[in-house]
């Protein structure tokens, strides 16, 4: 297995400099085995623990005086919560207040573990697609949950839009059962796919920054730092796609189509 | 691929939902609340102190009409004071002109008197001279002695 050759640091002869796969190894840090299961503590927990630290801090310390006129960093907290608050009025409205903790929490945790792994030698939590599914699946649950609890079996007419000719009525029910339930899919899919192809590509990139040497290097290095910041873009626009589809389902759940 | 390695799913999932549980108490429970309050706050205050402006502009708006009713006021009456003054001296002036006038008057018509009367004395006495003279000169031309009354009967129908 090459990813257990990587680990150790040996790579065989012709292979790339830095295997780009690499960075997404789990690495255990510490075992931890309850009752048969296997919790241990990765490096994939340990930036997860590193982003609700971070922000929880910033959050509660910068918000601490609750200064009238906000110091820069209160300032900073304000703003991501009335631009959470807005995409959640916006996409659902007022009954939306009640979900808008939990939206900002997935906003917030997605967003710095985006950033976080854009810090050299750190882990991308977010470019496992057993997170961003886990995420997703929890997502597609919650609104599932809230459409039935507000509709009861109401909630099944989301599947057969009104307005419809009766003998349309059998291929569009399975049209939206489809991709209702490729929901969860496409949100984890999209989270992961970017996040791991960026930074693939930026890994790739370095190895030929080092493989060109002095000589020629510089121009994948000017890439590399082109590239940095669309990725860095890229973090943010994926919290905040993510984000907004978790509004658009809530949406849907509270309001049918 | 790392990512299909399934034996790391278990951690990673367990982890991510401690974390997640956790980060989503501290936020909804206590972060949230206080930030949300200092907005609340401050939208307050901004709509305190707006609506204090407004209140503070509308009540200098109505000292700005209140001055300017002030003004046209006074206008009116110093126009009416200036019409009164100026029909009371107009009074005052027909008045003494017509003092003047009557006054002028008298005195012409006395005037006109005195002169009435010495034209009539200076007649009466130039004709008496005249009578003297013409008495004295027709003695010396005449031997016979004219009559006074005969001259006075003759200056008559002269006048």
């Amino acid at each position: 297995m090459a990813s257990a050759e990587n680990l150790d640091g040996h790579h065989g002869a012709g292979s790339f400099p830095a295997d780009p796969m690499h960075q997404f190894e789990i690495a255990r840090y510490v075992d931890i085995n309850i009752g048969g299961f296997d919790l241990s503590f990765t490096n994939s927990s340990l930036f997860m623990v590193i982003a609700v630290t971070l922000i929880s801090f910033f959050s509660i310390f910068f918000v601490r005086k609750q200064a009238l006129i906000p110091s820069r960093m209160q300032s900073l907290v304000e703003l991501s919560y009335e631009f959470v608050s807005n995409m959640v009025r916006q996409n659902v409205g007022q009954e939306g207040k009640k979900y808008f903790p939990f939206i900002f929490t997935i906003f917030m945790f997605v967003l710095f573990l985006n950033m976080l792994g854009m810090m050299p030698y750190s882990f991308t939590v977010t470019s496992h697609i057993a997170v961003t599914f886990a995420l997703a699946f929890l997502i597609f649950l919650l609104v599932t949950v809230v459409g039935f609890v507000k509709h009861g079996l109401g909630f099944l007419g989301y599947f057969a839009p009104k307005g419809v000719p009766v003998f349309m009525l059998p291929l569009l029910v399975i049209i939206e059962v489809i991709s209702y339930f490729t929901r969860p899919i496409s949100l984890s899919v999209r989270l992961f796919a970017n996040m791991m192809a960026g930074h693939t590509m930026l890994k790739v990139f370095s190895g030929f920054v080092i493989s060109m040497g002095i000589a020629g290097g510089w121009l994948p290095l000017g890439v590399m730092v082109a590239f940095t910041g669309l990725e860095i873009l890229i973090a943010f626009l994926q919290a905040y796609v993510f984000t907004i589809l978790t509004c658009i389902y809530l949406n849907d759940s509270l309001h049918m189509h | 691929m790392p990512q299909l390695d399934f034996t790391t799913f278990l951690p990673q999932l367990f982890w991510l939902f401690l974390s997640l549980s956790v980060l989503y108490v501290v936020l909804s429970r206590i972060a949230l609340p206080r930030i949300s309050d200092v907005i609340e706050e401050r939208k307050d205050t901004i709509t305190d102190d707006l609506d204090e402006a407004k209140s503070l502009s509308l009540e200098a708006e109505g000292v700005v009409e209140d001055l300017r009713i002030k003004i046209e006021e006074a206008k009116l009456q110093s126009q009416k004071n200036l019409m009164t003054e100026r029909q009371k001296s107009l009074e005052k002036i027909s008045l003494k002109r017509k003092e003047f006038e009557d006054k002028a008057l008298k005195d012409i018509t006395s005037s006109e008197n005195t002169i009435t009367e010495s034209k009539h004395s200076a007649l009466k006495d130039i004709s008496l001279v005249a009578e003297d003279i013409a008495e004295e000169m027709l003695n010396n031309l005449f031997i016979k002695k004219v009559e006074k009354k005969d001259l006075s009967k003759f200056s008559k129908n002269l006048n």
